[in-house]
């Protein structure tokens, strides 16, 4: 039970953050979000049904995954052109064995989640803006092997597969990306950065 | 346009109207011998200023064609005739009697009584209204769309002769000549059909209260909910199936004292286990209680109606561009190919006469039922089968009265009901008559019989062993009638000969499926097989129907009956032009169906958007006055990921659908909002997780106290001895929480919002800085030697500690720099001070500088000894023991990080930090460069990264604020950047994005 609250909060996060970077990207036009309150601040979400398909797709598998404690990190990559990332943003699980925070601590977490988000808008403003509509994302799950097999066999999770990414080596120089630490949100062992093609 | 009766002399209201009075006597008595004709019989005129022709010769015409001729208006003036008005006038006055001089004129050559609506010589009429174009003065021929253009444009004209200055005349008057364009151009190729000689006009009858809008008026929709019957009657049943619920609810273990009343009725005869289901309704309700108040039209054929009858009903306004004959083919067509419906069709055909009101019946009474009128036929088609029919209007609140009274009269004696709509229901009388043991029957008439006194109006009742039986006894009741339908009757032989229609569920449809199959009646279904049925009809509805035709149906009296969908729907009036005027009003469809959904506190997971569009065939305007004439129905719907009741949520969501649905707004003719899958509103929301957390968390710590106070801790340093003051936030003490309002959904949001109002209040409660005094706990662990000093300068001490109070806010712990020479002491432990050796330590900030200034410099005074502090820190250093781990060092070097590690919140004091060191050195000191440096490299090894970028960036920033043109500044940042940078890729991979860049012309 304690472990099922623990990782809804943190699919919740995820769905905000998610919905955020992409608004914050303007991967979509602005006019699908739609103010909504969440951690007591303005945030927002996406309307437009595909795309909330796609992410409750994504969120329930994260969700199963992170149960098992076996997710590592959710990617969300930007690209223009396959294997052309321009963006890629990650929100990382550290391992964490506390389980879920003490309960006085969900009020922090609310405060770190708030500033989490305020400081991604903050730092994100800064980096230049995408071609707009021009843009696609994608996300991936950082796993292991072992689970990605497991979860692969698993009924219920059929209707929306996934497939193993491949290691391909980014023709974009290594150097030209740059990391931007977007955010760190201790109490859940959350962490978010962002790699830029700069 | 009724005519005041002109019976002159019941006004004696003084001498003045005594003279009016007189006056007209005189006129009357003056015309008698001259009189012609009895053309203007009951119509009086009073002339206002300078016509053509001249008052004096409008006043023989009155004389001789049977008029009256007002000297001064008076109130039952039927006419007031002028060519002009002025502006007061025409703003103030009620306009709907000023008419031009023309319009005796043309009644004079035409010999009759013309409609003077064309004539008027102004109307109140809005641009905002359909395409509501004046009829035409259809007399023989050619000159008539002359005529309209003759008359017309005066009339359209003075308005801007007289000069109002409203751009809203000019708007309207823009509109009717649009619209006279429109009808000169179109009226030639109809006008052969129609030989009516009448003129219509539509606008006129719209200048009223009673406005005709079209659904692009703002207020429009909720114009049409206050007149709509369906919308009316809808609501009414419904509510009723909820009022039941509420009742039940309520009743509780409460007897039925009403039921000690029917201990006199007639004992039953036999005791048996027998199942009674009572069907009650009554007898044609709109008629009933809208005869309640006019008892004088009692057995007299009734209908029940928006439009007025009589002459009106026959004759309504055409738009001269609606094709009755193309559109009832149309519906013909369709009701008999799509729907098998013959009736229908048979209605449309003989309905759509020539100009016949297509108003609907809503309810008729028996007398006129007689005659062959039934519900739902269009008054013109009623009025040619009986012309002596009467109209009522609808009275909405006598049909809420009557029905809520016949709820609580049989909710006194049980709560058994199903309510079916607002004056009909089922009720299971089995537990009643058991217990009573009366005689079913006596308590049936008796219920009626109180029914009819405490309403007025006649109910028949059925009683049968189930539901279904039970409609067909009520039908065998009618009128006010019971019937009782014995078990022991020979049920099939009862149900044999009645016709399917009947039946619940069977409709036009499927009827038409089971005569195709050979079926007519339930006696032909009995005789044939299930199987056969179930070919037909399928699985589930033959074998109801089986079921059915045998007079059998278990289904039970559903007493408490939750609303599945809610909806509003509008298919009349809907006539936009813009997208803007279509997403305005889903907008209002959307709060009205919102309204509604709250209203049964409900929330929805479904939302469809019903569109009707005008068929491609059928003309753009309908015979029925802004009705939706022929349409295909496009549904679209979504669903929603958690149900809500939100407003904002459903109208964009409708927007959407409207939007994907693609349609040209001038072609909608209906729009509807359903709301499906229905929760719950009560249900706990999935929304936010957090919520529902701290609703079950706080409930579990309600008594406990709260120890906040490590969010955004304010210490106050005590300064002078550089030592935290231990923080006491006092736990603000919680009022107590009612624990039930908690567990309910709704209490978590509000209660969450009392917590985060609550919760700031702690952690601000920061302890007043203290009095300036040393603290005995402190000194007592100073050295000795420092102890003595501070002692000696007790003064000195307070004042800077005090100055520095008044400086900055109460700062959080800022130089708990140096740890004392024995190292062992955890540095972090809040309760050790850190100063021991504070007086040896690099301070880089400005404060710790000056007060290391003034102490230096008392020294210098007092020992003439000088100390730099720098060379204090290399000494110190250097003095250290080799053994000592270079992290101590670091810390000892410049732990300012350190107090951030721990309270990510409390990360402001950096900025403070780094602000004295830049504005303070003029060239930054390789020691400190490097302890900086140092500081955020450690950072990214303790995977600080995300507070590293803000120090670096504040850093930047600072530099480029402060030292724009000091280069060493600029290399002292590139220095530290670069290193940071290598160290990056090495542990990271990658290059960390610096936004933030030191803008300087000569270093780059």
């Amino acid at each position: 039970m304690q472990a099922e609250i623990a990782s809804d909060i943190m699919v919740e996060a995820m769905e905000v953050l998610v919905n955020h970077i992409l608004y914050v990207r303007g991967i979509y036009p602005s006019h699908i979000f739609k103010i909504k309150r969440m951690y007591n601040s303005p945030i927002f979400v996406s309307i437009y049904p595909p795309f909330n398909n796609y992410l409750a797709g994504v969120l329930k598998s994260a969700q199963e995954l992170l149960r098992r404690r076996e997710l590592q990190c959710l990617e969300i990559i930007v690209y223009q052109k396959e294997n052309e990332k321009l963006e890629r943003y990650k929100i990382q699980l550290e391992a964490q064995d506390c389980g879920l925070p003490a309960e006085d601590q969900l009020t922090d977490f609310e405060q770190e989640m708030r500033s989490a988000i305020y400081q991604i808008s903050q730092r994100m403003n800064q980096v230049p803006k995408l071609p707009a509509g021009s843009c696609q994302f994608k996300v991936h799950l950082h796993t292991t092997q072992e689970a990605f097999i497991r979860f692969s066999q698993e009924s219920q999770y059929q209707e929306f597969p996934w497939l193993q990414a491949q290691k391909t080596e980014s023709q974009v120089p290594r150097r030209t990306i740059s990391l931007l630490p977007l955010a760190k949100v201790k109490d859940m062992g959350l962490k978010m950065e962002a790699l830029i093609v700069y | 346009m009724a005519r005041n009766e002109d019976n002159g002399f019941s006004e004696w209201g003084g001498y003045f109207e005594a003279k009016k009075s007189k006056l007209e006597e005189q006129f009357a008595a003056a015309s008698d011998p001259f009189r012609k004709s009895d053309l203007f019989e009951g119509i009086s005129i009073f002339v206002n200023g300078r016509t053509d022709p001249s008052a004096d010769e409008l006043k023989r015409i009155m004389m001789v064609h049977g008029g009256t001729f007002h000297h001064y208006e008076r109130s039952h003036t039927t006419y007031i005739i002028a060519s002009v008005l002025p502006d007061v006038k025409v703003r103030n006055m009620n306009l709907s009697k000023f008419i031009g001089a023309k319009w005796v004129v043309d009644c004079l050559a035409k010999g009759k009584i013309v409609d003077y609506k064309p004539y008027l010589l102004y109307t109140n009429q809005k641009t905002s209204q359909p395409k509501l174009i004046f009829g035409k003065p259809k007399d023989s021929s050619a000159n008539e769309s002359k005529l309209d253009v003759d008359v017309e444009p005066p009339k359209a004209k003075t308005p801007m002769e007289v000069g109002s200055s409203k751009d809203e005349m000019q708007l309207e008057l823009g509109g009717i000549l649009k619209e006279l364009q429109q009808a000169v151009a179109t009226s030639p190729a109809k006008e052969t059909s129609v030989s009516e000689s009448k003129i219509t006009n539509l606008s006129a009858t719209s200048s009223n209260s009673t406005t005709a809008r079209t659904a692009a008026d703002p207020n429009f929709l909720s114009e049409f909910y206050k007149n709509s019957r369906l919308h009316h009657i809808a609501t009414l049943g419904a509510g009723f199936k909820q009022y039941v619920c509420q009742l039940r609810l309520d009743h509780g273990d409460k007897g039925f004292p009403k039921r000690e009343t029917l201990k006199s009725l007639a004992r039953a005869e036999r005791h048996g286990s027998e199942r009674y289901v009572m069907h009650i309704d009554m007898d044609c309700f709109f008629v009933s209680v809208g005869l309640r108040a006019r008892p004088e039209l009692r057995g007299q054929p009734i209908a029940v109606t928006h439009s007025k009858g009589g002459n009106a009903a026959t004759d309504v306004p055409v738009h001269p561009q609606a094709d009755r004959k193309a559109e009832l083919e149309l519906f013909a067509q369709r009701f008999e190919h799509q729907f098998h419906d013959g009736d229908k069709a048979e209605k449309v055909r003989s309905g759509f006469e020539k100009k016949m009101s297509l108003s609907e019946i809503a309810s008729c009474s028996y007398e006129a039922r007689e005659k062959g009128i039934r519900n739902g036929m269009f008054v013109g088609q009623a009025l040619k089968l009986c012309p002596e029919l009467k109209t009522i209007p609808y009275d909405f609140e006598g049909y809420k009265e009557v029905a809520s009274t016949l709820y609580d009269t049989v909710a006194q004696y049980t709560l058994n009901i199903e309510a079916v709509s607002c004056d009909e229901m089922f009720v299971e009388l089995t537990d009643l008559v058991g217990e009573l043991n009366v005689d079913v029957m006596a308590f049936v008439s008796h219920l009626r019989q109180e029914v009819h006194t405490k309403t007025g109006c006649p109910c028949s009742a059925g009683v049968a062993g189930n539901k279904l039986l039970a409609r067909m006894a009520t039908k065998e009741a009618k009128p006010n009638g019971q019937f009782l339908l014995d078990a022991k009757k020979d049920i099939l032989a009862y149900m044999a000969p009645m016709s399917l229609e009947l039946l619940p569920g069977v409709g036009s449809s499927m009827s038409h499926k089971l005569k195709q199959a050979g079926l007519h009646n339930c006696g032909d279904v009995q005789n044939s097989s299930l199987e056969k049925l179930e070919t037909v009809l399928g699985k589930k509805l033959g074998q109801n129907l089986f079921q059915n035709c045998k007079g059998i149906d278990d289904r039970p009296l559903a007493y408490e009956q939750t609303r599945k969908t809610v909806s509003a729907e509008m298919n009349f009036g809907i006539r936009f032009t813009k997208t803007a005027e279509c997403e305005q009003f889903l907008r209002q469809l959307s709060e009205e169906v919102t309204k509604r959904l709250v209203e049964i506190k409900r929330k929805a997971r479904s939302i469809n958007l019903k569109i009707m569009v005008r068929a491609a065939e059928a003309p753009v305007e309908t015979s029925k006055y802004m009705g939706h004439g022929v349409c295909d129905t496009i549904n679209k719907s979504s669903l929603i990921k958690h149900a809500t009741d939100d407003v904002n949520v459903i109208t964009s969501m409708v927007l959407n659908l409207m939007k994907e649905a693609d349609l040209p707004p001038h072609e909608l003719r209906g729009i509807g909002i359903h709301l499906t899958k229905l929760e719950d509103a009560s249900e706990v929301r999935k929304e936010n997780i957090i919520k529902q957390m701290f609703g079950k968390m706080s409930e579990m710590k309600k008594d406990k106290p709260v120890t906040q106070g490590a969010v955004g801790e304010k210490s106050i340093s005590d300064d002078k001895a550089n030592k935290p003051a231990v923080v006491e936030a006092k736990p603000k003490p919680r009022e107590p929480r009612n624990v039930m309002s908690m567990l309910t959904a709704a209490a978590v949001s509000r209660k969450r919002d009392q917590l985060n109002e609550e919760n700031p209040k702690p952690t601000t409660r920061v302890v007043p800085p203290p009095e300036p005094q040393l603290d005995e706990d402190v000194l007592a662990q100073l050295p000795e030697d420092i102890r003595l000093e501070v002692l000696a300068h007790r003064e000195e001490y307070l004042s800077i500690a005090e100055c520095d109070g008044k400086v900055r806010k109460p700062a959080p712990p800022r130089y708990p720099t140096l740890n004392s020479p024995p190292l062992s002491k955890p540095h972090r432990s809040p309760t050790v001070s850190p100063l021991n050796a504070s007086d040896l330590k690099p301070s880089t900030s400005r404060a710790a500088v000056a007060r290391m200034q003034k102490r230096t410099d008392r020294k210098e005074q007092k020992q003439e000894q000088v100390i730099r502090s720098d060379q204090i820190v290399a000494d110190y250093i250097e003095d250290l023991p080799k053994f000592v781990h270079p992290n101590i060092l670091k810390i000892i070097a410049k732990p300012k990080e350190v107090p951030k590690v721990p309270e990510l919140l409390m990360g402001a004091n950096y900025k403070d930090l780094l602000n004295e060191w830049v504005s303070r050195e003029e060239v930054p000191k390789p020691t400190d460069v490097d302890l900086i440096h140092q500081q955020v490299s450690h950072m990214i090894g303790s995977d600080q990264l995300n507070h590293m970028y803000d120090v670096m960036k504040y850093l930047c920033r600072i530099i480029n604020a402060k030292r724009s043109s000091s280069c060493c500044w600029h290399l002292a940042y590139k220095h530290i950047e670069e290193n940071i940078q290598s160290q990056m890729f090495e542990t990271e991979g990658y290059n960390l994005l610096f936004i933030e860049n030191i803008r300087c012309m000569k270093c780059t």
